[in-house]
């Protein structure tokens, strides 16, 4: 994996290339637990990515609505 | 000579009035622009009735309306025209002339028509939309796109006029809760001194260096009298070419003046030109709300639509992985049923094929083993045959052996006389019988010479014969 630091965007990516990989079933069993691994650790950041921005969307709209 | 006097001034005078009032003894209508317009205590107008040709005045008389027809007059030539009888205004009016020993010629005025001065003003007012056209200026205010927020205000009206009083309450008391930042600038909004002192206060507003959001011209209110100061050419091209884009909340009901025409937008009263202000603003608000909640849903829409893509994904993954495995596992499982069936095929058929070469090597040993008793039978009748005809061969082998040492002393004889020709032979071919018959030998370095070839030059011979030795050099000759 290349050193430069991870985006939403750059982890989505490469999480569909490992989807289009594997639903294509160019992926071999020695490969699969490697690629499964770096999806789910993909998966993970995203998710969480995804759900702090959530957050700080559901908290800017709050200070909002208390204008 | 002497001359007599021929009159008196009063003579004089009373003679002229004579004549004027016989010949003059009708009423004209003329035309003539108004001059020196006062009002006396007493409710008299006095003015001056000039006519102009360019800047030259040509002609010149006073004129008097009398309180007693003014009032009629002046009202009625108020309500149609909205004007006031003032200085520089063109009139048509009804006049007598009228001569008075003391004051001298004047002129009566009984009426003024009020339809020319209409006419004359819409003309004038026209000339000066055309200018103003010409000029570029009718809709230059325009081009000012106005703030998305219009806060801070400038105004140009006066500080007792109702209207203005109207258009600040109206501002500040909007329900949205907005606050203003309102500078006043004052004026007099009507009148002959209206279009200087409001030429002045835009100067004053525009020297303060303040950036305003616009300018709002906002006139007395009441009277709709006395508003040809907004039909004025001189203060449209400066209210036209101001720093900032004009509100004109003058609020009158007749046409719209020219300032109304000039300015960036106009209203009809001071009122609807504050609430202009607060739905701007208001409309502003909205869309900045609008496009909030535009934001809002778009965020949304992404996050839920990201969340389903991993959702998608994380799914997808585990599935096809699983399947993957299974499909391999599966791959497995026949592999090894085929090598397990495959084994025991093999087995089995080696067991066959071990079995039938088993048979077979019973059968065959067995075949072998009659065979190779057969034949050492073979081999022994052979021998023992072999051996017989040995034995007869060597009895018979015997019995001659015997036979010949039976007939020896005859061999004996007959080898007798074959070695006493050997010795004979023997006995000639020795090198000393032949020497002696004359014969010799030549021998080099001892060794018999057969061949001259062996021979060089100078080499020594020596030459035996049956008895001596000769010694002889070769001499190449």
């Amino acid at each position: 994996m290349s050193k430069k630091k991870l985006t939403y965007d750059s982890a989505l990516n490469e999480l569909q290339e490992i989807v289009n990989e594997i639903e294509s079933e160019e992926i071999g069993i020695d490969e699969l637990s490697k690629k499964v691994k770096r999806a789910a650790e993909l998966l993970k950041f995203c998710q969480e990515k995804l759900h702090q921005t959530e957050e700080d969307v559901n908290e800017i709209l709050s200070q909002f609505d208390e204008k | 000579m002497q001359k007599s006097p021929e009159y008196t001034l009063s003579n004089l005078m009373d003679e002229l009035n004579l004549i004027i009032r016989s010949s003059f003894d009708q009423s004209y209508w003329i035309v003539a622009e108004l001059a020196n317009v006062s009002t006396s205590p007493r409710g008299h107008m006095y003015m001056e009735l000039v006519e102009k040709s360019g800047p030259q005045i040509i002609a010149k008389a006073r004129a008097n309306l009398w309180s007693s027809k003014r009032q009629q007059i002046v009202s009625a030539f108020e309500d149609i025209t909205h004007q006031t009888l003032k200085t520089g205004m063109k009139v048509m009016l009804q006049v007598t002339i009228d001569f008075h020993s003391v004051y001298g010629m004047s002129l009566q005025i009984h009426d003024i028509d009020p339809a020319y001065s209409l006419g004359e003003l819409e003309r004038q007012r026209q000339e000066t939309i055309k200018k103003l056209e010409e000029e570029g200026l009718l809709d230059f205010n325009k081009q000012y796109i106005l703030d998305h927020v219009i806060q801070n205000l400038a105004i140009i009206s006066s500080k007792t006029a109702a209207g203005y009083q109207d258009f600040m309450n109206q501002l500040e008391n909007n329900t949205q809760g907005y606050t203003f930042k309102t500078r006043l600038y004052p004026a007099i909004m009507q009148g002959e001194k209206a279009v200087g002192s409001i030429i002045k206060a835009l100067d004053a507003l525009e020297n303060s260096k303040e950036d305003y959001s616009a300018i709002v011209i906002i006139r007395g209110g009441g009277s709709n009298l006395d508003l040809a100061c907004f039909d004025d050419y001189q203060l449209n091209v400066r209210l036209a070419q101001a720093y900032f884009p004009i509100l004109s909340g003058i609020g009158h009901e007749r046409d719209q003046s020219v300032t109304d025409m000039i300015a960036h937008t106009r209203l009809k009263t001071p009122t609807a030109a504050a609430e202009f202000i607060i739905q701007h603003n208001q409309a502003f608000e909205l869309q900045i709300t609008e496009l909030f909640g535009t934001i809002i849903e778009f965020v949304k829409m992404t996050i839920d639509e990201q969340q389903y893509i991993m959702e998608q994904s994380s799914n997808s993954i585990a599935e096809k992985s699983r399947m993957l495995i299974s499909k391999e596992h599966n791959l497995l499982k026949e592999f090894s049923f085929y090598i397990n069936k495959s084994a025991v095929e093999l087995i089995n058929s080696n067991n066959l094929q071990l079995r039938e070469t088993k048979a077979d090597l019973a059968y065959k040993s067995k075949s072998h083993k009659n065979r190779s008793n057969f034949q050492l039978q073979q081999i022994m009748q052979e021998l023992s045959s072999s051996i017989e005809n040995f034995k007869r061969f060597k009895i018979l082998e015997i019995n001659n052996l015997q036979n010949q040492l039976l007939s020896s002393p005859l061999i004996l004889n007959k080898q007798k006389n074959k070695l006493s020709y050997i010795q004979n032979t023997i006995k000639l071919s020795n090198p000393e019988s032949i020497l002696k018959k004359g014969f010799s030998i030549t021998r080099k370095n001892g060794l018999a010479i057969t061949n001259i070839s062996k021979l060089l030059n100078n080499d020594i011979l020596e030459t035996q014969l049956y008895q001596g030795m000769i010694k002889s050099k070769i001499i190449k000759e």
